[in-house]
Protein backbone atom coordinates (compact mmCIF):
# COMPACT_ATOMS: atom_id res chain seq x y z
CA UNK A 1 0.00 0.00 0.00
CA UNK A 2 1.32 3.73 -1.10
CA UNK A 3 1.47 6.68 0.68
CA UNK A 4 -0.88 8.24 -1.27
CA UNK A 5 -4.15 5.15 -1.14
CA UNK A 6 -3.23 5.67 3.07
CA UNK A 7 -3.56 9.16 2.61
CA UNK A 8 -6.30 8.77 0.89
CA UNK A 9 -8.38 5.87 2.94
CA UNK A 10 -7.58 8.09 5.99
CA UNK A 11 -8.97 11.11 4.74
CA UNK A 12 -12.24 9.51 3.71
CA UNK A 13 -11.94 7.60 7.27
CA UNK A 14 -12.45 11.42 8.74
CA UNK A 15 -14.98 12.58 6.39
CA UNK A 16 -16.84 9.61 7.80
CA UNK A 17 -16.16 10.40 11.62
CA UNK A 18 -16.78 14.36 11.04
CA UNK A 19 -19.66 14.07 8.97
CA UNK A 20 -21.51 11.22 11.61
CA UNK A 21 -19.58 11.31 14.88
CA UNK A 22 -16.87 14.18 15.40
CA UNK A 23 -19.51 16.88 14.75
CA UNK A 24 -22.59 15.95 16.59
CA UNK A 25 -23.33 19.06 18.31
CA UNK A 26 -22.98 20.90 15.00
CA UNK A 27 -25.52 18.84 13.71
CA UNK A 28 -28.02 19.20 16.66
CA UNK A 29 -27.64 22.77 16.48
CA UNK A 30 -28.16 22.65 13.23
CA UNK A 31 -31.72 20.63 13.16
CA UNK A 32 -31.89 23.23 16.20
CA UNK A 33 -31.73 26.35 14.04
CA UNK A 34 -33.81 24.46 11.19
CA UNK A 35 -36.48 23.79 13.64
CA UNK A 36 -36.12 27.47 14.82
CA UNK A 37 -36.01 28.76 11.39
CA UNK A 38 -39.70 26.91 11.00
CA UNK A 39 -41.22 28.27 13.44
CA UNK A 40 -39.72 31.57 12.79
CA UNK A 41 -41.28 30.95 9.27
CA UNK A 42 -44.64 29.99 10.77
CA UNK A 43 -44.53 32.78 13.15
CA UNK A 44 -43.98 35.52 10.35
CA UNK A 45 -46.97 33.50 7.95
CA UNK A 46 -48.87 34.60 10.83
CA UNK A 47 -47.99 37.97 10.98
CA UNK A 48 -46.56 37.66 14.31
CA UNK A 49 -43.05 38.81 14.11
CA UNK A 50 -40.42 40.29 11.61
CA UNK A 51 -36.72 38.78 12.57
CA UNK A 52 -33.33 39.27 10.79
CA UNK A 53 -31.57 36.13 9.36
CA UNK A 54 -28.14 35.83 11.22
CA UNK A 55 -24.83 34.81 9.44
CA UNK A 56 -23.02 31.80 12.28
CA UNK A 57 -19.31 31.98 10.97
CA UNK A 58 -19.01 29.06 12.27
CA UNK A 59 -21.02 26.74 11.16
CA UNK A 60 -20.44 28.18 7.66
CA UNK A 61 -16.93 27.72 8.12
CA UNK A 62 -17.50 23.79 8.58
CA UNK A 63 -19.72 23.67 5.84
CA UNK A 64 -17.20 25.18 3.67
CA UNK A 65 -14.38 22.77 5.10
CA UNK A 66 -17.11 19.95 4.55
CA UNK A 67 -17.35 21.07 1.04
CA UNK A 68 -14.00 21.30 0.44
CA UNK A 69 -13.21 17.57 1.87
CA UNK A 70 -16.22 16.50 -0.15
CA UNK A 71 -14.60 18.18 -3.28
CA UNK A 72 -11.16 16.99 -2.37
CA UNK A 73 -12.51 13.37 -2.22
CA UNK A 74 -14.27 13.74 -5.76
CA UNK A 75 -11.14 15.23 -7.11
CA UNK A 76 -8.60 12.82 -5.74
CA UNK A 77 -10.61 9.39 -6.20
CA UNK A 78 -12.83 10.57 -9.32
CA UNK A 79 -10.44 12.86 -11.19
CA UNK A 80 -8.27 10.19 -12.66
CA UNK A 81 -10.97 8.49 -13.96
CA UNK A 82 -12.75 11.50 -15.27
CA UNK A 83 -9.70 12.34 -16.91
CA UNK A 84 -9.26 9.05 -18.36
CA UNK A 85 -13.02 9.29 -19.97
CA UNK A 86 -12.20 13.03 -20.85
CA UNK A 87 -9.14 11.06 -22.99
CA UNK A 88 -11.32 8.41 -24.49
CA UNK A 89 -13.84 11.15 -25.26
CA UNK A 90 -11.65 13.20 -26.75
CA UNK A 91 -9.92 10.10 -28.46
CA UNK A 92 -13.22 8.06 -29.84
CA UNK A 93 -14.39 12.14 -31.24
CA UNK A 94 -11.12 12.42 -32.92
CA UNK A 95 -11.44 8.78 -34.63
CA UNK A 96 -14.70 9.58 -35.43
CA UNK A 97 -13.58 12.98 -36.88
CA UNK A 98 -11.07 11.22 -39.22
CA UNK A 99 -13.64 8.85 -39.59
CA UNK A 100 -16.38 11.15 -40.66
CA UNK A 101 -13.66 12.78 -43.13
CA UNK A 102 -12.64 10.21 -44.69
CA UNK A 103 -16.48 8.90 -45.24
CA UNK A 104 -16.69 12.53 -46.73
CA UNK A 105 -13.83 12.37 -49.13
CA UNK A 106 -15.05 8.70 -49.81
CA UNK A 107 -18.68 10.20 -50.81
CA UNK A 108 -17.26 13.20 -52.28
CA UNK A 109 -14.93 10.80 -54.66
CA UNK A 110 -17.81 8.43 -55.08
CA UNK A 111 -20.20 11.42 -55.95
CA UNK A 112 -17.50 12.99 -58.22
CA UNK A 113 -17.66 9.10 -59.71
CA UNK A 114 -21.30 9.36 -59.98
CA UNK A 115 -21.66 12.72 -61.81
CA UNK A 116 -18.52 11.32 -64.25
CA UNK A 117 -21.06 8.25 -64.82
CA UNK A 118 -24.06 10.62 -65.38
CA UNK A 119 -22.26 12.72 -67.86
CA UNK A 120 -21.02 10.03 -69.56
CA UNK A 121 -24.63 7.89 -69.29
CA UNK A 122 -25.98 10.80 -71.15
CA UNK A 123 -23.70 10.89 -73.69
CA UNK A 124 -24.51 6.98 -73.99
CA UNK A 125 -28.20 8.01 -73.66
CA UNK A 126 -27.53 9.95 -76.71
CA UNK A 127 -25.48 7.51 -78.89
CA UNK A 128 -28.11 5.41 -78.21
CA UNK A 129 -30.90 7.62 -78.98
CA UNK A 130 -28.76 8.87 -82.27
CA UNK A 131 -28.56 5.01 -83.00
CA UNK A 132 -31.65 3.89 -82.74
CA UNK A 133 -33.20 6.75 -85.24
CA UNK A 134 -30.58 5.73 -87.60
CA UNK A 135 -31.55 2.30 -87.61
CA UNK A 136 -35.57 3.39 -87.23
CA UNK A 137 -34.95 5.66 -90.22
CA UNK A 138 -32.78 3.04 -92.09
CA UNK A 139 -35.80 0.17 -91.13
CA UNK A 140 -37.86 2.61 -92.56
CA UNK A 141 -36.73 3.45 -95.92
CA UNK A 142 -36.06 -0.86 -96.25
CA UNK A 143 -39.54 -1.20 -95.37
CA UNK A 144 -40.43 1.56 -98.10
CA UNK A 145 -38.28 -0.27 -100.88
CA UNK A 146 -39.63 -3.43 -100.16
CA UNK A 147 -43.10 -2.29 -100.15
CA UNK A 148 -42.41 -0.46 -103.28
CA UNK A 149 -40.75 -3.66 -104.82
CA UNK A 150 -43.79 -6.14 -103.54
CA UNK A 151 -46.49 -3.29 -104.96
CA UNK A 152 -43.71 -2.76 -108.86
CA UNK A 153 -44.01 -6.75 -108.84
CA UNK A 154 -47.34 -7.09 -108.09
CA UNK A 155 -48.65 -4.51 -111.12
CA UNK A 156 -46.41 -5.98 -112.88
CA UNK A 157 -48.05 -9.65 -112.18
CA UNK A 158 -51.38 -7.72 -112.51
CA UNK A 159 -51.11 -6.15 -115.99
CA UNK A 160 -49.45 -9.28 -117.25
CA UNK A 161 -52.46 -11.67 -115.78
CA UNK A 162 -54.85 -8.62 -117.21
CA UNK A 163 -52.96 -9.25 -120.40
CA UNK A 164 -53.51 -12.91 -120.65
CA UNK A 165 -56.69 -12.62 -120.03
CA UNK A 166 -57.68 -10.57 -122.39
CA UNK A 167 -55.50 -11.97 -124.90
CA UNK A 168 -57.76 -14.68 -124.04
CA UNK A 169 -60.95 -12.84 -124.70
CA UNK A 170 -60.01 -11.48 -127.81
CA UNK A 171 -59.13 -15.13 -128.96
CA UNK A 172 -62.19 -16.91 -127.67
CA UNK A 173 -64.07 -13.82 -128.90
CA UNK A 174 -62.47 -15.07 -132.21
CA UNK A 175 -62.48 -18.34 -131.97
CA UNK A 176 -66.54 -17.80 -131.37
CA UNK A 177 -66.77 -15.62 -134.20
CA UNK A 178 -65.11 -17.20 -136.87
CA UNK A 179 -67.07 -20.48 -135.98
CA UNK A 180 -70.50 -18.76 -135.98
CA UNK A 181 -69.12 -17.29 -139.22
CA UNK A 182 -68.55 -20.33 -140.57
CA UNK A 183 -72.20 -22.39 -139.28
CA UNK A 184 -73.72 -19.47 -140.96
CA UNK A 185 -72.07 -19.53 -144.06
CA UNK A 186 -72.58 -23.43 -144.36
CA UNK A 187 -76.33 -22.58 -143.31
CA UNK A 188 -76.59 -20.12 -146.24
CA UNK A 189 -74.29 -22.81 -148.65
CA UNK A 190 -77.29 -25.66 -147.86
CA UNK A 191 -79.77 -23.18 -148.35
CA UNK A 192 -78.50 -21.35 -151.75
CA UNK A 193 -76.50 -24.62 -153.45
CA UNK A 194 -78.11 -25.92 -156.48
CA UNK A 195 -77.59 -27.95 -159.40
CA UNK A 196 -75.54 -25.43 -161.60
CA UNK A 197 -73.49 -25.61 -158.44
CA UNK A 198 -73.21 -28.87 -158.26
CA UNK A 199 -72.17 -29.06 -161.55
CA UNK A 200 -69.52 -26.28 -160.99
CA UNK A 201 -67.95 -27.86 -158.34
CA UNK A 202 -67.60 -31.17 -160.31
CA UNK A 203 -66.19 -29.50 -163.41
CA UNK A 204 -63.46 -27.78 -160.65
CA UNK A 205 -62.90 -31.25 -159.14
CA UNK A 206 -62.61 -33.12 -162.27
CA UNK A 207 -60.09 -30.45 -163.45
CA UNK A 208 -58.67 -30.41 -160.32
CA UNK A 209 -57.86 -34.34 -160.27
CA UNK A 210 -56.54 -34.21 -163.60
CA UNK A 211 -54.29 -31.82 -162.83
CA UNK A 212 -51.13 -33.63 -160.69
CA UNK A 213 -50.70 -32.67 -157.44
CA UNK A 214 -53.66 -30.37 -157.46
CA UNK A 215 -54.95 -29.10 -154.18
CA UNK A 216 -57.52 -31.37 -153.34
CA UNK A 217 -55.47 -34.49 -152.30
CA UNK A 218 -55.16 -35.36 -148.99
CA UNK A 219 -54.16 -38.06 -146.36
CA UNK A 220 -57.57 -40.61 -146.14
CA UNK A 221 -60.07 -39.35 -143.48
CA UNK A 222 -61.65 -42.96 -143.10
CA UNK A 223 -65.22 -42.55 -144.72
CA UNK A 224 -64.68 -39.59 -146.85
CA UNK B 1 -55.56 -57.91 -134.29
CA UNK B 2 -57.10 -56.43 -137.07
CA UNK B 3 -53.89 -56.30 -138.77
CA UNK B 4 -53.10 -59.57 -138.11
CA UNK B 5 -56.34 -60.75 -139.72
CA UNK B 6 -55.57 -59.07 -142.75
CA UNK B 7 -52.26 -60.44 -143.11
CA UNK B 8 -53.49 -63.84 -142.64
CA UNK B 9 -56.58 -63.16 -145.10
CA UNK B 10 -54.04 -61.62 -147.69
CA UNK B 11 -51.95 -64.96 -147.50
CA UNK B 12 -54.97 -66.61 -148.08
CA UNK B 13 -56.13 -64.74 -151.04
CA UNK B 14 -52.81 -65.10 -152.41
CA UNK B 15 -52.80 -68.72 -152.51
CA UNK B 16 -56.31 -68.73 -154.03
CA UNK B 17 -55.19 -66.10 -156.69
CA UNK B 18 -51.72 -68.16 -157.34
CA UNK B 19 -54.06 -71.45 -158.13
CA UNK B 20 -56.82 -69.33 -160.45
CA UNK B 21 -53.87 -67.42 -161.92
CA UNK B 22 -52.45 -70.49 -162.66
CA UNK B 23 -55.70 -72.16 -163.92
CA UNK B 24 -56.62 -69.16 -165.90
CA UNK B 25 -59.98 -68.76 -164.04
CA UNK B 26 -58.56 -66.26 -161.04
CA UNK B 27 -61.68 -63.57 -162.20
CA UNK B 28 -64.09 -66.43 -161.75
CA UNK B 29 -62.47 -67.74 -158.53
CA UNK B 30 -62.69 -63.94 -157.30
CA UNK B 31 -66.32 -63.57 -158.45
CA UNK B 32 -67.33 -66.89 -156.08
CA UNK B 33 -65.11 -65.71 -153.18
CA UNK B 34 -66.67 -62.10 -153.32
CA UNK B 35 -70.31 -63.64 -153.15
CA UNK B 36 -69.60 -65.96 -150.75
CA UNK B 37 -68.05 -62.79 -148.89
CA UNK B 38 -71.33 -60.90 -149.43
CA UNK B 39 -73.82 -63.91 -148.24
CA UNK B 40 -71.27 -64.05 -145.24
CA UNK B 41 -72.00 -60.28 -144.50
CA UNK B 42 -75.42 -60.14 -145.22
CA UNK B 43 -76.49 -63.49 -143.69
CA UNK B 44 -76.65 -62.85 -140.06
CA UNK B 45 -78.02 -66.49 -139.66
CA UNK B 46 -75.62 -67.80 -141.37
CA UNK B 47 -72.80 -66.29 -138.75
CA UNK B 48 -74.42 -66.89 -135.97
CA UNK B 49 -74.69 -70.64 -137.12
CA UNK B 50 -71.02 -71.39 -137.59
CA UNK B 51 -69.61 -69.22 -135.19
CA UNK B 52 -71.63 -71.07 -132.75
CA UNK B 53 -69.66 -73.21 -130.26
CA UNK B 54 -72.94 -75.05 -129.47
CA UNK B 55 -72.83 -76.63 -132.98
CA UNK B 56 -70.13 -79.29 -133.40
CA UNK B 57 -67.99 -78.68 -136.47
CA UNK B 58 -69.64 -81.74 -138.35
CA UNK B 59 -72.57 -80.22 -137.87
CA UNK B 60 -70.66 -76.51 -139.09
CA UNK B 61 -69.51 -77.96 -142.03
CA UNK B 62 -72.37 -80.15 -143.21
CA UNK B 63 -74.70 -76.68 -143.41
CA UNK B 64 -71.48 -75.17 -145.47
CA UNK B 65 -71.12 -78.42 -147.54
CA UNK B 66 -74.63 -77.57 -148.81
CA UNK B 67 -74.67 -73.96 -149.48
CA UNK B 68 -71.43 -73.83 -151.05
CA UNK B 69 -72.78 -75.47 -154.41
CA UNK B 70 -75.20 -73.09 -155.18
CA UNK B 71 -72.69 -69.82 -154.58
CA UNK B 72 -69.23 -71.58 -155.18
CA UNK B 73 -69.44 -73.78 -158.10
CA UNK B 74 -65.42 -74.18 -158.14
CA UNK B 75 -64.10 -76.95 -155.69
CA UNK B 76 -61.44 -74.56 -154.95
CA UNK B 77 -62.90 -71.60 -153.12
CA UNK B 78 -65.33 -74.62 -151.66
CA UNK B 79 -61.79 -76.23 -150.23
CA UNK B 80 -60.61 -72.87 -149.22
CA UNK B 81 -64.27 -72.17 -147.20
CA UNK B 82 -63.78 -75.42 -145.67
CA UNK B 83 -60.49 -74.69 -144.84
CA UNK B 84 -61.31 -71.33 -142.88
CA UNK B 85 -64.17 -73.31 -141.47
CA UNK B 86 -62.07 -76.13 -139.88
CA UNK B 87 -59.35 -73.35 -138.34
CA UNK B 88 -61.62 -71.37 -137.37
CA UNK B 89 -60.97 -68.72 -139.52
CA UNK B 90 -64.16 -68.20 -141.46
CA UNK B 91 -65.07 -64.94 -140.39
CA UNK B 92 -61.88 -63.46 -142.40
CA UNK B 93 -64.02 -63.94 -145.73
CA UNK B 94 -64.77 -60.24 -146.49
CA UNK B 95 -61.05 -59.84 -145.78
CA UNK B 96 -60.11 -62.32 -147.86
CA UNK B 97 -62.53 -61.05 -150.75
CA UNK B 98 -61.29 -57.63 -150.46
CA UNK B 99 -57.32 -58.68 -150.74
CA UNK B 100 -57.97 -61.16 -153.63
CA UNK B 101 -60.22 -58.38 -155.55
CA UNK B 102 -56.42 -55.93 -154.96
CA UNK B 103 -54.53 -58.92 -156.13
CA UNK B 104 -56.50 -59.29 -159.25
CA UNK B 105 -56.94 -55.23 -159.64
CA UNK B 106 -53.05 -55.13 -159.92
CA UNK B 107 -52.82 -58.14 -161.72
CA UNK B 108 -54.77 -56.37 -164.24
CA UNK B 109 -53.97 -53.43 -163.84
CA UNK B 110 -56.58 -51.31 -162.88
CA UNK B 111 -57.54 -49.95 -159.62
CA UNK B 112 -60.83 -48.87 -157.54
CA UNK B 113 -62.16 -45.54 -156.75
CA UNK B 114 -65.18 -44.79 -154.17
CA UNK B 115 -66.64 -41.50 -155.19
CA UNK B 116 -68.69 -40.04 -153.11
CA UNK B 117 -71.05 -37.37 -153.57
CA UNK B 118 -73.51 -34.89 -151.85
CA UNK B 119 -76.26 -35.94 -154.58
CA UNK B 120 -76.35 -39.18 -157.11
CA UNK B 121 -74.24 -38.36 -160.49
CA UNK B 122 -75.03 -39.23 -163.57
CA UNK B 123 -73.42 -41.63 -165.39
CA UNK B 124 -71.88 -39.10 -167.68
CA UNK B 125 -70.31 -37.40 -164.62
CA UNK B 126 -69.27 -40.83 -163.12
CA UNK B 127 -67.57 -41.31 -166.31
CA UNK B 128 -65.20 -37.89 -166.12
CA UNK B 129 -64.79 -38.62 -163.20
CA UNK B 130 -63.44 -42.46 -163.39
CA UNK B 131 -61.57 -40.53 -166.95
CA UNK B 132 -59.78 -37.75 -164.55
CA UNK B 133 -58.58 -40.48 -161.45
CA UNK B 134 -57.52 -42.83 -164.75
CA UNK B 135 -55.31 -40.00 -165.41
CA UNK B 136 -54.24 -39.23 -162.45
CA UNK B 137 -53.37 -42.75 -161.44
CA UNK B 138 -52.63 -44.02 -164.80
CA UNK B 139 -54.26 -47.12 -164.39
CA UNK B 140 -58.02 -48.49 -164.98
CA UNK B 141 -60.36 -46.95 -162.33
CA UNK B 142 -63.27 -48.73 -161.26
CA UNK B 143 -65.62 -46.26 -159.98
CA UNK B 144 -68.05 -47.39 -156.67
CA UNK B 145 -70.37 -44.25 -156.95
CA UNK B 146 -71.90 -43.39 -153.14
CA UNK B 147 -73.99 -40.41 -152.04
CA UNK B 148 -73.63 -38.25 -148.53
CA UNK B 149 -75.28 -35.71 -147.73
CA UNK B 150 -73.08 -34.51 -145.18
CA UNK B 151 -70.95 -33.58 -147.88
CA UNK B 152 -73.05 -30.50 -148.52
CA UNK B 153 -71.44 -30.79 -152.35
CA UNK B 154 -68.62 -31.44 -154.32
CA UNK B 155 -67.50 -34.71 -154.72
CA UNK B 156 -65.11 -36.83 -152.64
CA UNK B 157 -62.93 -39.54 -154.53
CA UNK B 158 -60.98 -42.27 -152.58
CA UNK B 159 -58.45 -44.38 -154.67
CA UNK B 160 -56.48 -46.79 -152.14
CA UNK B 161 -54.69 -44.70 -149.50
CA UNK B 162 -55.21 -41.52 -151.73
CA UNK B 163 -58.46 -39.00 -150.57
CA UNK B 164 -58.86 -36.33 -153.36
CA UNK B 165 -61.46 -33.97 -151.32
CA UNK B 166 -63.24 -31.61 -153.32
CA UNK B 167 -66.48 -31.11 -151.03
CA UNK B 168 -68.07 -27.85 -149.69
CA UNK B 169 -68.15 -29.97 -146.25
CA UNK B 170 -64.11 -29.94 -146.07
CA UNK B 171 -63.77 -26.80 -147.52
CA UNK B 172 -65.86 -25.01 -144.67
CA UNK B 173 -63.96 -27.42 -142.25
CA UNK B 174 -60.65 -25.94 -143.83
CA UNK B 175 -62.36 -22.50 -143.54
CA UNK B 176 -63.38 -22.92 -139.50
CA UNK B 177 -59.74 -24.23 -139.12
CA UNK B 178 -57.89 -21.01 -140.96
CA UNK B 179 -60.16 -18.74 -138.56
CA UNK B 180 -60.08 -20.38 -135.60
CA UNK B 181 -56.04 -20.68 -135.94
Amino acid sequence: MTMGSVRRWTLIASLAVGGFGLFPAARAHAEGNAAEAMTAAVGHEEGEAHEEPKLDGKKLALQLVNFGLLLGILIGFGGPAIRKALQARHQQLKADLAAAAAARAEAEARLAQQEARLVALEQEIEGIRTGVKAEAEAEKARLIAMAEERAKRIREETTFVLGQQVKEAEERLRREVALAAVDLAEQMVKKSLGAADQQRMLDTFVADVAAPATAVSRAPQGQA
Amino acid sequence: MAAMGGSVARRYARALFGIGVDGGSFEALGQEIGDLAELWTSSAELRQTLENPVFRPSEKRAVLEQLLPRVAPTAEVRRLALLLLERRRILLLPAIARAYRDLADAHLGQVRAKVTSAEPLASAALERVRHSLEQRTGKKVIVEAAVDAALIGGVVAQVGDLVLDGSVRTQLADLRQKLVN
